[in-house]
């Protein structure tokens, strides 16, 4: 067995986890700001840090409002993922070339550009969305300020990010149906099971191994989601009332420069991930051992 | 079933009409299917139609309510060039986003063939790692990331502000990278492997020859992530290089863009188009290894 193989393995398992890791932990029980980082030393305070991120009400609003802001992303892209590939089976070829281009230019777009546009779509005074809503008569929205509450703020990042996170899951689900045997999914269909019974019986056990992956990943992005929230929201806006955890932890970190509380909420995040997706974990390896 | 076993009687049950209310209820479903469908399309074009339009527009066009651009105005594409210093972003950029791939997959190769085809103590807990690696938010590791690189200033590195602690990390493995080539690696057949070995062949000689050569779609996936996720990287360059502007990469510039001069629409646009234009172009000519890759390493994993 040539072990200097696993060298690389052992090398980079130390250095993608192990030493951030430890740092993290060294840090969260360090007072470390702006004057530390020059001194390159920071000073111990034990569990202070820990503290005032728990005594801090923000931090527990923050994290409602994150796991609600999560589930929602979450739900909304796999469902609406998996409906659009179940159904571009079904329709004729146009249709499908057309809504894949779309699915492309939206998957190679990246968050900057796409947070640039729906700002620029949504803009109070000439934003696009505002005229088509007037124009179709849903209501007056000339000079709707879609910004100027926290749930509708909030909304538009969700609209953002299913929207950016879908082309992806259409993608691999749709890729992932032409895996399921025909001859299944017919004889489902001559023992009279509906297209929902043939969805529910056949289709997901089979594609369970992409599910379950593609919803872990999405909980892990969406928790910690930054760059839509941070540029949609935009850094003038952004306040204790609208934080979700992305940007909770580079304001209270980096903003204020406090990077001992930076790392005791990050470990407090790294926690919560851990309970969100062990169970997805869980799962994964032992498909491993199944096989 | 093949056709020629069916008897010419079940053949003809399979080819008759269906009924009239069959049909009209098919017709229906069909129609319902197509304009979710369509519907789905203009959601996902849309967009991108309203970025050209008024990437070609006047300025006193953007702000009003027209949609269709008159007169068309090719010149923005060029202002942009001398408006914002778009060629230094572009190549900052692409030194990040190339080297980096680079090193993704030099790294995560070696790593990804260990913990999937050779036995040795302590592979489980490495794979958890690995895992445990892939659920964290890239922020949770930035913090003490951040101070690391700053306490080689005293050294004589002055990282800070540079590109290289955005590169250097994707040469040292990249979770995500290895967890997918992992799962393809384990689905190619032990037999290739042991022929390789019975012909005398070490393991480095069966990465190289045998496993790489049949893992090409899952590598070229993994390139493509890879390049697309620091191609379009906003966090980690805004904490290094933002307060740098001669190593800003395009999507710091991009939205900086708006604030740098007052906000001129067209203009913002145009550059946004300049921007996506590398990564549609990749992206159309790499798609079919893209999803081939994803759907071998998905299904099979």
């Amino acid at each position: 067995m040539p072990y200097w193989l696993i060298l690389p393995v052992l090398a980079t398992v130390g250095a993608i986890l192990g030493y951030p890791l430890y740092w993290l932990f060294k840090l969260s029980f360090e007072r470390y700001g702006l004057f530390e980082l020059i001194q390159h030393k920071g000073v111990g305070v034990g569990w202070a840090n820990f503290g005032s991120v728990i005594h801090d009400p923000v931090f527990w609003h923050t994290l409602a409002r994150t796991v609600i802001f999560t589930a929602a992303n979450v739900g909304l892209t796999m469902v609406l993922g998996t409906l659009i590939a179940l159904l571009l089976v079904q329709v004729s070829s146009v249709i499908r070339v057309l809504l894949t281009t779309g699915l492309v230019l939206v998957w190679a777009m990246p968050p900057v550009v796409a947070v640039q546009v729906w700002l620029w779509m949504t803009n109070f005074e000439n934003g696009v969305v505002n005229y088509i809503l007037t124009k179709l008569h849903v209501g007056d929205y000339m000079q709707h300020d879609w910004y100027a509450s926290t749930f509708s703020m909030l909304a538009l990042v969700t609209a953002l990010i299913v929207w950016g996170a879908i082309p992806f899951v259409v993608v691999t689900v749709y890729a992932g149906l032409s895996q399921v045997p025909g001859e299944l999914v017919e004889a489902a269909e001559i023992d009279g099971a509906r297209p929902w019974r043939v969805f529910k019986d056949v289709t997901v056990p089979i594609l369970k191994p992409i599910f379950l992956i593609l919803t872990s990943l999405s909980i892990i992005w969406d928790f910690g989601v930054f760059t839509q929230p941070f540029l949609l929201i935009g850094q003038s806006r952004i306040d204790t009332s609208n934080y979700v955890m992305g940007t909770y932890l580079y304001e209270q970190g980096y903003f204020f420069h406090d990077f001992g509380r930076g790392a005791a909420i990050s470990i407090l995040m790294l926690l919560m991930v851990a309970l969100l997706s062990v169970f997805y974990v869980r799962k994964m390896v032992r498909f491993d051992e199944v096989r | 079933m093949s056709t020629a076993s069916v008897p010419v009687g079940a053949a003809a049950l399979v080819r008759r009409r269906p009924p009239p209310a069959v049909r009209r209820q098919r017709f229906l479903v069909a129609v319902a299917n197509h304009s979710l469908l369509i519907a789905a399309a203009i959601m996902f074009l849309a967009p991108f139609a309203f970025i050209v339009l008024t990437a070609l527009m006047t300025n006193d066009q953007a702000l009003s309510s027209h949609l269709w651009p008159h007169p068309f105005r090719w010149r923005n594409f060029s202002d942009v060039f001398h408006q914002a210093p778009l060629l230094r972003w572009t190549l900052n950029t692409m030194i990040y986003s190339v080297v980096a791939t680079i090193g993704v997959v030099v790294s995560s190769v070696p790593v990804a063939y260990a913990l999937a085809r050779l036995r040795w103590r302590g592979r489980n807990l490495a794979f958890m790692v690995v895992l445990i690696a892939l659920m964290l938010p890239p922020q949770v590791t930035v913090v003490p990331l951040y101070v690391m690189w700053s306490k080689l200033h005293p050294f004589g590195f002055h990282f800070i502000g540079t590109l290289w602690p955005l590169i250097i990390p994707n040469w040292l493995g990249d979770a995500f990278s290895i967890f997918l080539l992992r799962q393809f690696f384990l689905t190619i057949p032990e037999e290739y492997l042991d022929a390789a070995r019975v012909d005398g062949c070490g393991e480095l000689r069966i990465l190289t020859t045998v496993v790489l050569r049949m893992a090409k779609p899952a590598i070229a996936a993994v390139a493509l992530f890879s390049f697309l996720y620091t191609f379009n990287d906003f966090f980690l360059p805004l904490l290094y290089v933002g307060e740098n502007p001669s190593h800003w990469v395009l999507s710091i510039g991009l939205s900086e863009f708006r604030s740098l001069r007052q906000v001129q629409w067209n203009l913002t646009m145009a550059a946004t188009l300049l921007v996506m234009a590398p990564a549609i172009v990749l992206f159309f000519l790499a798609q079919r290894a893209f999803i081939e890759g994803v759907t071998l390493t998905g299904v099979k994993g």
